[in-house]
């Protein structure tokens, strides 16, 4: 191996060295203007505010005559040359973009020295996708932090100023608390409840489903059908179904004499109605899943548990069910994951509702976003629900990890 | 006797189950019972001339919903003694039982079993069937006190009715145009990065992977304030761009592609480079080929879920030129300002709509789609 690489390093070509040089500079560049026009627009720095105030007010005056930013910026000081405003607009709305390009040159740069072009070629396969999860996924993990500590507002043009830990205070200590101690009450109530509909009934309708004919074939792609409908679309129809005076299941339980309640508008039954929904989609799942881990179980225990005597009970309490132990895990921590945020079905139905019955997290980060204009608070709120879903999400994986028979 | 019939019942797995289920049904009971005390001592314990609702407000969960637990205890504990009962008479007949009966109760049983996996299929088609039928009902017989489970008279106008009423063409013209885009970027890019990850080597490459697992438990539903600034700031509110780019790629599909690909053996890349292949080509020519179900299952299941999803189109497209078909379903709603219960058939019209391509896809793709559903789960 280290023969190799000694070899790698003296095959590097001079067109690579002085490739990497020019990248080097390259990065350079970028990234230095990218933190000048960081500091300049989203962390705000004290010393730049005069600029930025004058690139606000060209922007501002650009939206309100819907031309474009005109004008020129003594960047560097008096006399030291000018730079047109809506070039500094361009890398301050931008800067983590150019940021992102700097780092992915500078990382490029260093490997053409340590790498043949061959090895080149490969990393270039997974760069695009790298590219994109720091700009999309990393990136906004940090900004949420930042913008948790300012005082940001949604379509309130720039600049924001920094409140130090109003938001996280707000949230812990003032009125956010009640709110958010309810809505994660709710969240974990849903969770609870979407768990066990996919535990227990996909379980059940396994066994009951277990039958490798064509008819029950078709009856498995039924039941499995729900999870590929639109959520909004069949809150729709369940909407309906669950209406108060016309509704069908309301009906259904008046011919048994059951008075049902209207239920998406009574707070007490909303999370109920809501649950409806999400049964008939995730129970099919569940189903297909459980059943393809059925298969795989081999025949050979039926059969020496069956010359031992053992009826059906037995032989799903000692050899179904701890087969099956690794896939239940895997429902139980994805279905977790997923339910944890739900929000479609929420806001079809109910918009966290009645009052705030039907509250969960998501539903409540999106309506502080897009209906109070708080982004400020609901990032502070995110970043919580965040180190929340991580610990849980760890704990559950290294906890079940521990305590399940993977052998099979 | 006895004393051997209750051994014999012992030795079946149900008894464990009935006694369970007796346990239970006995705390239901139990529950009711404390529920009617406490009923009566709150009951006795209250001022005079209260409201119902003010009553009601008073009286402890339990109180409340005594009758409840009592009925659903007592029958509960009926069923567990009747279970009880039949064990007794399978096992106290065993012996006489031929074996012509024996086949017999086997025969009932798969009967028995198609006859509930049957009832559970309609259950689970029947929101759909309600849908269609619906949508083709008056406004007058949708509000009849008792559904009708036909239509009376098939009102076929709700369909362009619904078309005047919002730009539904517009709505799957614009979800046509996202999803094809993101499925193609995902293909393309994933595709890509799977190589790299599973047959390339350069340094880093565990590093940079741990980079895509790590983006598997960041949803967007925490981290949607920074995309949306960014989005808008780029001033893609409003537009394809807002709408495609950030689902361009999906550490889902190259996390299963990677799986697949690596189940190839590399003496097929060795074969195609013998024959002149670059990585373009082992990847069309070799990779694609072999991992053929897997490609034709995620990108199915990238389809669908572009199709159907709601949360980032929500939020990004605003105005009904850009609105996808999701999301326009539910704006339907809204149009009736306060009207929506007696235009239901209308909004059912649409939601039609709005999930035939995707039924029609599924039905045709089912196969692939169920297959690929196992096996993400063993992984």
């Amino acid at each position: 191996m280290s023969i190799q690489t000694h070899n790698e390093k003296q095959n590097i070509t001079k067109p690579a060295k002085i490739g990497s040089v020019v990248l080097f500079i390259l990065s350079l560049i970028c990234i230095v203007v990218s933190t000048y026009g960081y500091m300049m627009g989203d962390l705000n720095w004290e010393s730049l505010q005069p600029l930025a105030k004058k690139v606000y007010a060209a922007r501002k005056e650009a939206r309100s005559f819907e031309t474009p930013i005109t004008g020129t910026i003594d960047l560097f000081g008096e006399g030291r040359g000018t730079v047109p405003i809506a070039l500094v607009s361009v890398v301050m709305n931008n800067a983590v973009l150019i940021f992102l390009v700097g780092i992915t040159f500078l990382f490029n740069a260093i490997m053409l020295r340590t790498q043949s072009w061959e090895r080149m070629e490969d990393l270039f396969t997974v760069q695009p996708a790298v590219f994109f999860f720091l700009l999309f996924v990393y990136y906004p993990i940090i900004d949420l932090l930042r913008i948790s500590f300012t005082d940001m507002r949604m379509l309130v043009p720039d600049p924001q100023s920094f409140v130090g830990l109003k938001n996280y205070e707000w949230l812990f200590l003032k009125s956010g608390w009640s709110i958010f101690s309810e809505s994660l009450l709710i969240t974990i109530r849903y969770t609870f409840w979407e768990i066990f509909i996919t535990l227990v009934g996909g379980m059940l309708l396994a066994l009951l489903f277990n039958r490798m004919t064509r008819l029950f074939h078709a009856m498995r792609t039924i039941v499995f059908m729900p999870k590929y409908i639109a959520v909004s679309t069949s809150a729709i129809v369940f909407i309906w179904i669950l209406n108060g005076s016309y509704g069908i299941l309301n009906y259904l339980l008046s011919l048994v004499g059951i008075k049902g309640p209207n239920w998406l508008v009574d707070a007490n039954t909303a999370l109920t109605g809501i649950l409806f929904l999400t049964a008939w989609r995730v129970v099919g799942y569940a189903t297909i899943i459980y059943l393809s881990a059925m298969q795989g179980i081999s025949k050979d225990y039926y059969e020496a548990a069956a010359i031992d005597g053992a009826d059906a009970v037995h032989r799903f309490r000692y050899i179904t069910l701890p087969m099956l132990a690794p896939t239940t895990v895997f429902l139980f921590v994805t279905t977790f994951i997923a339910s944890m945020k739900v929000f479609q079905s929420v806001d079809v139905m109910t918009q966290g509702g009645p009052g705030t019955a039907t509250n969960v997290m998501v539903q409540w980060i999106y309506n502080l976003s897009f209906r109070d204009f708080r982004a400020a608070r609901a990032a502070a709120v995110s970043v919580v629900f965040f180190m929340i879903l991580l610990v849980c999400t760890a704990a559950t994986m290294r906890y079940t990890n521990r305590s399940v028979n993977y052998d099979s | 006797m006895k004393g051997s019939l209750l051994l014999k019942m012992r030795q079946a797995g149900w008894f464990d189950l009935l006694v369970f289920f007796l346990a239970f049904s006995l705390i239901l009971v139990a529950l009711g019972i404390t529920g009617y005390i406490q009923y009566n001592i709150q009951m006795n314990n209250m001022d005079e001339g209260l409201t119902k609702y003010e009553i009601k407000e008073a009286l402890g969960f339990f109180a409340l919903s005594r009758e409840n637990f009592l009925t659903i205890g007592l029958i509960a504990v009926a069923v567990t003694l009747l279970g009880f009962a039949l064990l007794a008479i399978s096992r106290a007949t065993e012996r006489q039982v031929s074996q012509q009966a024996k086949e017999n109760m086997h025969h009932m049983r798969v009967v028995l079993q198609y006859v509930v996996a049957g009832m559970i299929t309609l259950i689970m088609l029947f929101p759909i069937y309600w849908m269609v039928i619906s949508s083709l009902k008056t406004s007058t017989e949708l509000l009849l006190p008792v559904p009708t489970l036909w239509p009376r008279l098939f009102q076929w106008a709700n369909f362009p009715n619904v078309l005047k009423r919002a730009p539904f063409i517009r709505y799957l013209f614009n979800t046509l145009v996202t999803t094809f885009f993101i499925m193609v970027g995902q293909i393309i890019i994933g595709v890509l990065a799977a190589y790299g990850f599973s047959k390339g080597s350069f340094k880093g490459k565990n590093v940079l992977f741990l980079l895509v697992l790590g983006a598997l438990m960041i949803p967007i539903q925490v981290t949607f304030v920074p995309i949306y600034v960014m989005v808008s700031r780029l001033g893609w509110v409003n537009s394809f761009p807002g709408l495609i780019v950030p689902n361009l790629v999906s550490a889902y599909f190259i996390f299963m592609l990677r799986q697949s690909f690596m189940s190839v053996d590399d003496s097929y890349l060795d074969a195609g480079r013998v024959d002149g292949l670059n990585r373009i080509g082992l990847i069309v020519h070799v990779l694609i080929p072999m991992c053929a179900p897997t490609m034709i299952t995620i990108s199915i299941i990238t389809f669908i879920t572009g199709w159907n999803s709601y949360f980032w189109p929500k939020m990004v497209a605003t105005k009904d030129e850009f609105r996808t078909i999701a999301v326009g379903v539910t704006r339907l709603r809204q149009t009736f300002a306060g009207m929506e219960t007696a235009n239901y058939n209308e909004i059912m019209a649409g939601a039609v709509m709005a999930i035939i391509p995707i039924v029609i896809l599924f039905l045709i793709l089912q196969k692939y789609i169920m297959a690929g559903m196992s096996k993400a789960s063993m992984k």
